[in-house]
């Protein structure tokens, strides 16, 4: 049979972010993916040298709308360590805590998405439900839905007095509750089951071999978690395990994400329990002496990485910020080899993209009206494009 | 701190010359200093000898007339990050996807953002900026200013 080259994307009802996948297929068996990724680059990283660490917190916090905690705990970690300075156990407890609630609100987020793209809309409604406890305890403690604005170089901004801690206890244990239902949901449904075990495989060698992070690469039996293997914030004081499944498909995926839920409650459960007394942050400097350092973190969709290099002024000389969701491309790419047209949804969503962590830039050039257009141009180019592709 | 300093102690004696600046700034963190020519060398070294074959990233940076590499590798926690440098008005590396295959799109990026001409990459093709991005330009290099597209308020004092 002749191949068939489909394009999917930048703008396509399916897609929740703008990303183009080309797709020739045979029949219905894709025979090889092409992405192209580029749609949402905010050039954040040239931003960030012109502007102060403090100012970067909050550019950091707004790579991504989802884990926009991590990015900014990822970047003052590294200011800290540059400045050698101890963060009082307090603040790296509040810390962790909204770590923590950001990671159970990603994973509800996705579990309601995933549920979604198999045709389950009663689990993405329930989820979504639930997934309002966690929001209206981050809005409690932090006045914020999304970009929490908790951190600071040298600790947290807000503290949790005991009103609010009761509160983070009550839910947790409404969520845990709830999550419950959702593993046997995920592990016993048979329209669930039917969509999700044998789709999207990807063998722990692969998976090894072009460098899967986070649950993609734990849902393909790697045991690879940067709170385990280089901890932060208070990851080393608080117990918890690292979840992996051996099942090596979307359904290995759902279920290191739906257990990991169960870790995170938890972690803050414990967190609040014995959450230290004293102060939530020390006084920073703000000029940062020269040097270089690797901060790590494991945010919802896996590995994170900033390489910060520091020139002794309050400006940093380079930022490098490498997103889960990129490492993450090359796998995908595997997956949805060999695979059928109706499960390219479901796969792609498996591993949890977030588009606009991965690109980071739109370019307009104002001066000479190059990259803006009206809708009849973008039509004419969008034909144009594909029929020099073709 | 065994790993680290077995790592370092191999090097020096593997490699000699060709490696240089072994600094272990803390726990966990190790940044070396390799000949370009012999970078493939020491990848392939760590790969068999100590099973790293997790690339985390390339990160370019502009230093001056050079531009500077570090391929950060990760294995349990551990980050070595390996640094080459090559120069500014003719910038180029050879592929490391044929050792490790997990760089084929940081290696993109640097080509895109720095102008670091990959040689032998199996697929080189623009990975962040548009397809009709001019040639020769490459954004996060110094010389590149921010206020050349709209909403360019942030200036150099």
């Amino acid at each position: 049979m002749a191949e068939i080259t489909i394009p999917i994307g930048p703008q396509h009802p399916a897609l929740k972010e703008p990303i183009n996948i080309t797709l020739k297929v045979e029949g219905e068996v894709i025979v090889e993916p092409i992405l192209r990724i580029g749609y949402n680059h905010r050039g954040i990283e040239k931003a960030m040298e012109a502007r102060s660490y403090i100012q970067n917190i909050y550019l950091a916090e707004r790579v991504c709308g989802i884990c926009s905690h991590v990015h900014s705990s990822t970047l003052v970690q590294g200011a800290e360590e540059l400045l050698e300075l101890e963060i009082p156990r307090r603040g790296l407890y509040i810390r962790t805590i909204f770590l923590e609630l950001e990671r159970i609100h990603s994973h509800l987020l996705w579990l309601g998405v995933a549920a979604h793209e198999v045709g389950f809309d009663t689990l993405f409604m329930y989820t979504w439900r639930d997934r309002e406890i966690v929001m209206d305890l981050l809005e409690l403690i932090s006045g914020n839905r999304v970009n929490y604005a908790m951190n600071t170089v040298g600790g947290t901004r807000r503290d949790i007095n005991d009103e609010q801690k009761k509160k983070l206890l009550k839910g947790m244990d409404a969520l845990e509750e709830r999550t419950k239902y959702y593993v046997k949901i995920a592990t016993t449904e048979p329209t669930f089951l039917k969509r999700v075990e044998g789709v999207g495989i990807l063998k722990k060698e692969v998976a090894k071999k072009l460098c899967a992070v986070g649950p993609t690469a734990r849902g393909s039996g790697l045991r690879m978690d940067i709170r385990k293997d280089d901890p932060y914030a208070a990851y080393d004081e608080i117990p918890f395990e690292a979840i992996t499944s051996d099942l090596c498909d979307v359904m290995g995926r759902t279920v290191v994400r739906v257990k990991e839920l169960l870790e995170a409650y938890k972690i803050i459960k414990y967190a609040v329990n014995n959450l230290p007394a004293g102060e939530i942050r020390k006084k920073a400097r703000r000029k940062i002496p020269e040097n270089e350092i690797l901060s790590y973190t494991e945010a919802p969709r896996g590995e994170l990485l900033y390489y910060i290099k520091s020139n002794g002024t309050e400006k940093p000389e380079r930022v490098k910020i490498r997103t889960p969701t990129l490492a993450n491309i090359p796998s995908t790419i595997e997956m949805l080899k060999g695979g059928y047209i109706a499960d390219i949804p479901i796969v792609f969503a498996a591993m949890d993209p977030c588009i606009a962590c991965m690109d980071r830039v739109i370019l307009v050039d104002k001066k000479n009206n190059e990259r803006s257009m009206n809708w009849e141009a973008l039509r004419r180019y969008g034909i144009k494009w594909y029929e020099v592709k073709r | 701190m065994e790993v680290e300093k077995e790592i370092k102690e191999d090097l020096l004696k593997t490699f000699k010359e060709y490696v240089s600046n072994i600094k272990i700034s803390r726990a966990r963190r190790v940044f070396i200093d390799v000949k370009k020519e012999k970078l493939k060398d020491v990848l392939l070294h760590l790969r068999d000898k100590y099973g790293i074959t997790h690339i985390s990233t390339i990160t370019a940076v502009d230093v001056n007339e050079n531009i500077e590499l570090l391929y950060h590798l990760l294995k349990d926690g551990v980050c070595i990050s390996l640094r080459i440098h090559t120069p500014k008005n003719a910038p180029d590396v050879d592929t490391v996807t044929d050792i490790l295959p997990g760089a084929v799109l940081y290696e993109l990026e640097i080509q895109d953002m720095m102008g670091v001409v990959v040689k032998d990459h199996p697929d080189p093709k623009r990975l962040i900026l548009p397809d009709d991005w001019p040639d020769g330009i490459y954004p996060l290099r110094k010389d590149w200013k921010v206020d050349w597209v709209e909403g360019g308020e942030i200036k150099e004092e």
